[in-house]
């Protein structure tokens, strides 16, 4: 039996103006491909509890437009987020036509099974690790069942996901390779897919991380590697444990995580010294108004009043902060979009991503623009971008929104900004050697 | 600029953790020798406290080889008519 695990990576913004723009700037270029060269690490792990029997290959999406359709399979695994998903059911009908049977996972089959299962023979609803090795015992007898779902979602245990299979790689075309330390975030924001499929947060073993890494340094002896990750930090003693660990390895890496770390300057000092290049916070707003009731316990509502100092905290450990923006939420006006300027210009982040309000599929934030009338369209899922708009905000309109996104990329990606950033993280670090806080 | 050159050249390497004489004047620092950007930045920083100068701000987004290095060095240890020694 061969089987190839397709990966849906890529994501292009939808709006030509934004489009236009966005590739003049230096620091959006750099993000953009950073995200759209990193590998499925789904995939990867699925190959990884394949049986020894059955031959696996990864490929690229990307490989398939470029090269043409491979027939030569007996099965095609496909995970896809949102705003890959009409190219992942098109690509999904071709392989069915070809009379090859298709299995779609990840998480945008988890929020839509239905829609999915129209371009698939089954679709993995549960997490991939337990479902997989049913699907392809139910594939090798010709006799897939529609969905695969777990018994209790979230139930799975990560503490027994296998290594995954980093050598499938031609590592040469990556810049980063993918770690998965925790799964979903207890801060279940409303706008956020992850809490809602993940369910309750789970942590892996600083161990069974450590041996993925070791993994990762057999096919890559100087890697830099991203945890795909939506808040690794929330437990401060597996976080310590797993950063003593990290200290030892001379490593790059990065992490997303919430501004919760500030708060204990021995995670600040071992963080520094395990290799983090960045981490990503999710500040989404300056306004209170729109920090209240943004995740169950206004958690980030609480901590507003703290940001800058705790960005300053976290950068003067040499640690930058990429401090994220959500733009159009429901306190916003058309004056929002200066005042998220100035904080970002004037709190010295040294890097920082505006995105627009995304609606994804049944998600709380979905159900309650539908409520309210607010969608532009039922379904524009390849418009799930974070940069194009699809809901009517409430105290601007649409173009509005779209100007003021287009407003603060001129403002905040371009050269001198950018110039600026680099001064400032050069200062910094000329202070922590003068200091003997690092070795020149 | 010859010594300058010789002086940054295994500051560069030892960044891109490669040998020194792997490193040519006018190699991409990020795209060809694998020195990510944060790295790159230190590396500025080091220099501007090892030579006593500031580079312009605006110089430091175009500072991609070694070439292009050793001569915003230079234009800065010029810039105020007396030539600073390291």
């Amino acid at each position: 039996m061969r089987v190839g695990l397709i990966s849906m990576s890529g994501v292009r913004v939808r709006s030509e103006e934004l489009a236009a723009l966005g590739v003049s700037l230096p620091g959006f270029v750099q993000r953009g491909k950073v995200i759209a060269s990193l590998p499925s690490l789904a995939m990867l792990t699925l190959a990884a509890v394949t049986p020894a029997d059955v031959e696996v290959e990864y490929l690229e999406v990307a490989d398939i437009h470029l090269h043409g359709m491979r027939t030569d399979f007996d099965l095609i695994g496909m995970s896809t987020f949102t705003a890959m998903a009409y190219e992942c059911y098109e690509l999904a009908d071709r392989y069915r036509a070809a009379g090859i049977p298709v299995v779609i996972g990840g998480l945008h089959a988890m929020l839509m099974p239905e829609e999915a299962k129209a371009h698939a023979d089954a679709v993995c609803v549960g997490e991939g690790e337990s479902q997989w090795p049913l699907i392809l015992e139910d594939a090798r007898k010709g006799q897939l069942k529609p969905f695969y779902r777990e018994a209790k979602p979230g139930s799975y245990d990560i503490s027994t996901t296998p290594i995954p299979r980093y050598d499938l790689l031609d590592i040469e075309r990556y810049n980063r390779l993918t770690v998965q330390t925790t799964r979903g975030c207890p801060l279940d924001c409303e706008f956020c897919a992850a809490s809602k499929i993940y369910g309750r947060y789970r942590i892996k073993p600083v161990e069974q991380v450590m041996r993925e890494i070791d993994a990762i340094e057999a096919v890559w002896t100087n890697p830099f590697i991203e945890l795909a990750d939506d808040n690794t930090f929330v437990n401060k003693d597996w976080a310590k444990r797993f950063l003593r660990e990290m200290g030892d390895r001379n490593i790059r890496w990065f992490t997303e995580t919430d501004i919760s770390v500030a708060d204990d300057p021995e995670l600040l000092d071992l963080l520094a010294k395990s290799g983090c290049q960045q981490i990503l916070i999710g500040f989404e707003s300056v306004a209170p108004e729109n920090l209240d009731g943004i995740d169950r316990a206004s958690w980030k509502r609480k901590r507003l009043d703290g940001y800058r100092k705790s960005i300053e905290a976290i950068q003067s450990k040499g640690i930058t902060v990429n401090g994220c923006f959500i733009l159009g939420l429901d306190g916003d006006t058309p004056d929002t979009f200066e005042t998220v300027r100035d904080f970002i210009l004037d709190s010295n982040l040294l890097e920082s991503q505006v995105t627009v309000l995304t609606p994804f599929p049944n998600t709380r934030l979905y159900h309650r623009l539908k409520a309210e009338g607010r969608l532009l369209q039922d379904a524009y899922w390849d418009r799930c971008t974070l940069f194009d708009v699809n809901f009517r905000p409430k105290h601007m309109s649409v173009r509005e929104l779209e100007e003021g996104l287009m407003f603060l990329f001129a403002e905040l990606y371009n050269e001198q900004v950018y110039a600026r950033r680099k001064r400032h993280y050069m200062e910094i670090y000329k202070n922590l050697t003068a200091a003997g806080h690092v070795a020149p | 600029m010859d010594q300058l050159l010789e002086e940054i050249r295994p500051l560069i390497a030892k960044s891109a953790k490669v040998d020194p004489q792997a490193i040519e004047l006018d190699g991409d620092l990020f795209m060809e020798y694998g020195i990510d950007s944060l790295e790159g930045l230190k590396l500025l920083a080091l220099l501007e406290q090892r030579y006593g100068i500031t580079i312009p701000d605006h110089e430091l987004l175009h500072l991609n080889t070694l070439g292009r290095i050793v001569e915003a060095i230079e234009r800065a240890r010029h810039s105020d008519g007396v030539v600073k020694e390291a």
